[in-house]
């Protein structure tokens, strides 16, 4: 117990200048520039756990207040025991943190999906699942019933707002996609900035659940930082004509032409010595690009989402003879690739660096041939997961380990 | 001869514009080498001819079929129902079909199991508001505009349903992506398969032109004119609802064609179906191929197509009916 005070007491001094840096004073998201201080300040390891916005009275109150990812300022118990992550991402992250058995309900897909977050964790079968969207409507009841201490939820105001009603704290742990308001934005990100902010929500939640998760966290964090550091050191220098053209498809309905707002991956496939093409396509709730327009690009490399419908069936109609799209390069060249999922899509949660190790050999073999990605995963599910893969549920990782079984999307 | 040369016109440039940048001389031999037996020696990029003949090709087709298709069906209903104001859509079969749309989505289907649903359910809405509408031996038309609004209302909040439960991060998306239309997933089996219904009830309208002249005086009138309206009516009800389920199957909700190309049509030739029929096809099939045609080139997202027939059909309706000052005769 006193080492446990003692090791809070430390992460509250250490982080008392982030007090400033974690919120506006008006409340008001994070945002780069503002977080431009904390992020260069990399001297000290737990200056970098984010979270806490108020000093917490660590002999008798059983609350505190923290931040989430949005600047929201939620007050939650010290230490909760009956979480709902019922974000997509959140079960990994929590799992990731050791914090498993604190789960009491999450989202209905995940309890379903991904044989190998069943593998590792089989009680994940047994947990009570209820289906949850960006913009579904919350059975508060469903929450009350449960006795639920804290919710992991979407950045969605109304929802969030029942939780309120309730006194249920719930937080969000994705970064504000407005973060960014277009692409000079993005290419203005620095290595550390984006190091930042791709680690604060495991930071965050590692923050909630105390020393042993902060713990893993760091270990994760040192192992992101080394790993991201690698791709830039061996990528950056680069010339335009070396950099691969890369598209990323299928994020919704049953085509490649489906496409993310395409400027959220920019920064990530450069990290990777790819060029993300279409990135000045700009905000859109359904962007679907032309299908001559996907012919103008011409990208070297095509990944095909798994979040849009039959990933698998979307790169066996481009494979197949006669097919449109076989006059495109990355068809003929055989440069399809499934994005990898495993506990989740390894493109989010805590894997999301995993995956850019991945796509960094896809998109630059000779520039990253000592990469064994399938020793990669292993370690990363050994260290992380604390399960040993072979090497065939590694291959299976990769070719994107994920049977929907229900209608539950899985975002 | 301008409303012949209006479509043939745009579909030619339709095939030579486009974001992918094809010289026109390349264009010309590709479509030569295909269409003609020539033999020009295929410098060009196999992503040339895929975009010509895959893409531009039979997109521009299928704007054509539906432009014409809509067009018509929206004419042959004015006239039937004696009021310029009514839509192909007006006996539900939109909502029907949308709500069958919906539900293949939601299923999961693939696309051909969307679009056979989306044309059942589009006939279902049309046979359930004809046989509603049906009283008395005969199907007056107020009968069957009360009926199609209930039967549209009803698949409407079907739709809503299906929206409800859908999910938000795909299906959702999905389905009102659909329901906003678009050409752009167009293939050419597609194509193939579409062509043969609206084709066909395309020449039924064509040849029923005649009588529309006489059904448009009324059910009274017609009757005393020894025409079997009953027949003539099903008829020109079944065409229509073939071609307009095949365009919502295929394409999604495409608004305003069939309300405003009549009407444009119906000022330059007159309400005389045998001219007016004809003219709406032919100026149907190039709006329609003009509008897509700034749906894929506008940007590099595909602009959905109902978005842009609305967008641009409301202002000229309204003109249209400030011009007429709401007469048609």
């Amino acid at each position: 117990m006193l080492k446990k005070l003692m090791l809070s007491a430390l992460i509250m001094v250490i982080t008392l200048p982030l007090f400033g840096c974690g919120v506006s004073a008006t409340g008001a998201p994070r945002t780069i520039s503002e977080e431009t201080a904390v992020v260069s300040d990399k001297t000290t390891v737990l200056t970098d756990v984010p979270g806490e916005t108020s000093i917490p009275d660590l002999t008798n109150a059983t609350n505190r207040e923290i931040t989430d990812l949005v600047g929201r300022v939620v007050t939650i118990p010290k230490d909760p025991q009956r979480i709902a992550p019922m974000t997509g991402p959140s079960y990994e992250m929590v799992f990731m943190l050791g914090g498993q058995d604190r789960i009491v309900m999450t989202k209905s897909g995940h309890t379903t999906n991904y044989p190998l977050a069943l593998l590792t964790n089989p009680d994940l079968a047994n947990y009570d699942g209820i289906g949850a969207n960006p913009s579904s409507s919350v059975n508060i009841e469903d929450y009350l019933k449960r006795e639920i201490d804290l919710v992991i939820y979407y950045l969605n105001d109304n929802e969030l707002e029942k939780f309120a009603a309730v006194k249920i704290p719930a937080i969000v742990l994705t970064l504000n996609t407005s973060l960014f308001e277009n692409i000079d934005d993005v290419k203005k990100m620095t290595l550390d900035e984006y190091i930042y902010n791709s680690t604060i929500a495991v930071g965050t939640l590692a923050d909630i659940f105390g020393p042993d998760a902060i713990a893993e966290y760091e270990v994760w964090k040192k192992y992101n930082t080394e790993k991201i550091h690698m791709l830039y050191d061996r990528s950056h220098n680069l010339s335009d004509d070396q950099l691969k053209s890369v598209y990323w498809g299928n994020t919704w309905g049953e085509n490649i032409l489906s496409s993310y707002t395409l400027m959220n991956r920019y920064y990530e496939i450069r990290l990777c010595g790819g060029s993300l093409v279409g990135h000045e396509i700009g905000n859109g709730n359904f962007p679907e690009v032309t299908t001559e327009q996907l012919f103008a690009w011409d990208p070297e490399i095509i990944l095909v989402d798994n979040h849009g419908n039959f990933p698998e069936l979307v790169i066996k109609d481009m494979y197949k003879e006669g097919s449109k799209w076989a006059s495109l390069q990355a068809v003929q060249n055989k440069q399809l690739h499934r994005i990898p999922a495993g506990i989740f899509f390894m493109d989010k949660g805590t894997t999301t660096t995993l995956m850019l190790v991945w796509l960094a050999t896809i998109i630059q073999p000779e520039l990253f041939s000592d990469i064994n990605v399938i020793e990669e995963i292993k370690y990363y599910y050994k260290e992380f997961y604390e399960f040993e893969l072979t090497d065939e549920q590694a291959q299976k990782i990769i070719d994107g380990w994920y049977e929907r079984v229900g209608d539950e999307p899985d975002l | 001869m301008i409303m012949i040369l209006f479509p043939i016109s745009l579909f030619i440039l339709s095939l030579f514009l486009g974001r992918y940048i094809i010289p026109a001389n390349q264009i010309l031999k590709i479509l030569g080498n295909k269409f003609l037996g020539m033999n020009f020696d295929p410098l060009w990029t196999s992503a040339a001819e895929t975009v010509i003949i895959q893409v531009r090709l039979p997109r521009a087709i299928m704007a054509a079929l539906i432009g014409a298709g809509l067009s018509m069906s929206g004419a042959a209903f004015q006239g039937m129902f004696q009021n310029p104001l009514v839509s192909p859509f007006i006996l539900g079969v939109s909502a029907g079909a949308s709500f069958g749309a919906a539900v293949g989505l939601v299923l999961e289907l693939p696309a051909i199991g969307i679009q056979a649903l989306a044309f059942i359910f589009g006939l279902l809405a049309v046979a359930i508001t004809y046989f509603l509408a049906h009283i008395y031996k005969s199907t007056p038309i107020l009968m069957l505009v009360l009926s199609g609004m209930v039967v549209s209302t009803f698949f409407q909040a079907m739709l809503s349903l299906v929206k409800f439960v859908a999910d938000d991060e795909e299906k959702l998306p999905a389905i009102t992506f659909w329901l906003m239309g678009s050409l752009g997933s167009i293939e050419v089996d597609d194509l193939l398969i579409a062509i043969i219904p609206i084709g066909i009830s395309m020449i039924v309208l064509f040849l029923l032109r005649w009588k529309l002249n006489v059904l448009s005086m009324g059910d009274r009138e017609s009757r005393s004119m020894g025409v079997n309206n009953e027949l003539i009516k099903t008829i020109i009800i079944i065409a229509t609802t073939v071609i307009t389920s095949t365009a919502v199957a295929f394409c999604g909700i495409i608004g305003w064609v069939g309300q405003v190309i009549p009407h444009f049509c119906r000022m330059i030739v007159g309400p005389d179906h045998k001219v007016l029929i004809p003219a709406t096809m032919l100026v149907g099939a190039g709006y329609l191929i003009l509008i897509d045609n700034f749906c894929r080139l506008l940007t590099a997202n595909e602009i959905p197509l109902g978005i842009l027939t609305a967008v641009v059909g409301a202002p000229v309706f309204a003109f249209l009916l400030r011009k007429t000052k709401g007469g048609w005769n």
